[in-house]
């Protein structure tokens, strides 16, 4: 068994306004990791990282030690915050004076040897899933490779010009246009959608029942899962890829989908993602609750997947599954009030660029 | 003002808050026998380099290997002096 013993994020419902970009967007951010950005060696991804790397957590790790490994999952394999094309000077443009100081695997390397001994690092790249996405390497570590502890980073460079320039272009993130018309972000809604893009880190340490202490979650399963599309930035209406990944994930936890109340849905709130996400879940339950972070933190992009799930746990301990910000409509579903956590096991689902779509399993009765 | 408590504070900064360190406190110490890494001394050279307004060309070249070599190779190059410790760390922070 695979147990989530510690955890500590980094998120924020502060938004403020980016203007001089080719695509004008709100964003939610930490100003603070801008600071300095510009003389080259201090970047703001590492700063957000910081902010869950805390060091009694870390101690507390070297002191028991056990055959450890470390995922940084970034969803890049760079972190330079660059952008190739000609861009307006704004606060978010940074030099950088050494490449490998942005590579995610040089940081991987420099971040993991503050933990002690580890036998494994490694990146992942897998756009917005990747957090997620590890899960499946988790289960894979732990159950096949003998390890006993599996440590999750996740941040990604997300409130960069790159990020919010491809993002604006490919209409994915919620433009000022929209919001001037008084849309506002949120998901599974007529009338709100969209998200803004925001920053945000998790630090998870995953455990084998060999050395668990206090468990804070069970692992169940983890899957992650293709969609046979031709558009890559593209999502299918049956929401192919995401039923694949929630029914693998059921069968490696070897649970019945009746025993899934409660789902921390990707909830981009597009009206892809909408309709693709809704058809998915609605195909495999038909008794639950959802949520979704992104309308109150913004899109972590790589981090999401995950810091989501971690937030989740956090608001389960209040008893609570929150609400969905934004809903315009009532509904008991996909969340527009705060609702008392069901009996039941959690579902979380990510899904990413690149055709990719990511569903883990958790169960907080241990 | 102290080179070494000038080091200490830069270095401080430098290495990931989250990595062990162990100040240095003789000009005699090799870096090979420091808690610091090469990244970390990459960073601390390209900080020392700020704080002593120090051209990028010139401070890629500079490897010093003790304490003594780098601030020997800082005075041959700098083109000003900190004006104290909380100055210096203003500039990098």
């Amino acid at each position: 068994m695979i147990y989530l013993t510690d955890y500590r994020t980094a998120s924020t419902t502060h938004v403020e306004l980016i203007e001089n970009l080719s695509y004008p967007q709100k964003v939610n951010w930490f100003p603070e990791t801008y600071n300095k950005a510009k003389l080259g060696m201090i970047y703001p991804p590492h700063k957000l990282a910081e902010k869950v790397l805390d060091p009694q957590l870390i101690t507390k790790i070297r002191e028991k030690p056990a055959k450890t490994a470390f995922i940084l999952a970034a969803g890049n394999g760079h972190l330079a915050g660059i952008n190739p094309r000609k861009i307006p000077e704004n606060d978010l443009n940074y030099a950088y004076k050494f490449l490998p100081f942005t590579l995610t695997q040089v940081y991987a390397g420099r971040t993991a040897q503050a933990f002690g001994e580890i036998e494994y690092i490694s990146t992942d790249a897998t756009a917005c899933a990747s957090s997620l996405k590890t899960m499946m390497d988790v289960q894979s570590l732990i159950n096949y490779y003998g390890f006993d502890r599996v440590i999750v980073l996740s941040f990604e460079d997300a409130v960069s010009n790159s990020v919010l320039e491809f993002f604006g272009e490919a209409q994915a993130s919620l433009s000022l246009k929209d919001e001037m018309k008084g849309i506002t972000p949120s998901a599974f809604d007529e009338v709100n959608g969209g998200f803004h893009v925001g920053q945000g880190a998790v630090l998870a340490i995953f455990e084998s029942e060999r050395i668990a202490v206090d468990p804070m979650a069970q692992l169940m399963g983890a899957y992650t899962a293709s969609e046979n599309h031709t558009n890559a930035i593209g999502q299918k209406e049956d929401g192919e890829g995401y039923q694949k990944a929630i029914n693998g994930a059921l069968a490696i936890s070897k649970i019945d989908p009746t025993q899934i109340k409660i789902v921390k849905t990707h909830g981009t709130g597009t009206k892809s993602n909408n309709v693709a996400e809704k058809f998915a879940l609605e195909s495999i339950f038909n008794d639950f609750v959802a949520t979704s972070y992104k309308p109150k933190i913004g899109h972590t992009m790589g981090a999401s997947g995950l810091l989501e799930t971690c937030l989740l746990l956090d608001d389960l301990n209040y008893g609570v599954v929150p609400k969905i910000l934004n809903r315009t409509a009532s509904d008991s579903r996909y969340l527009s009030e705060d609702a008392l956590s069901p009996d039941g096991m959690i579902l979380s689902v990510a899904s990413g660029m690149g055709n990719v779509y990511s569903a883990a399993v958790l169960s907080t009765e241990l | 003002m102290n080179f070494l408590d000038l080091f200490n504070a830069v270095a401080r900064v430098a290495r990931p808050a989250h990595h062990d360190f162990v100040s240095i406190d003789t000009m005699d110490l090799r870096f090979v026998d420091s808690c610091f890494d090469s990244l970390d001394m990459i960073m601390i050279g390209m900080f020392m380099a700020m704080i002593y307004d120090i051209p990028d060309e010139i401070a890629k070249e500079m490897n010093p290997t003790t304490m003594q070599e780098m601030y020997d190779q800082i005075q041959q190059h700098k083109r000003r002096d900190p004006e104290s410790l909380e100055w210096a760390l203003e500039q990098i922070q």
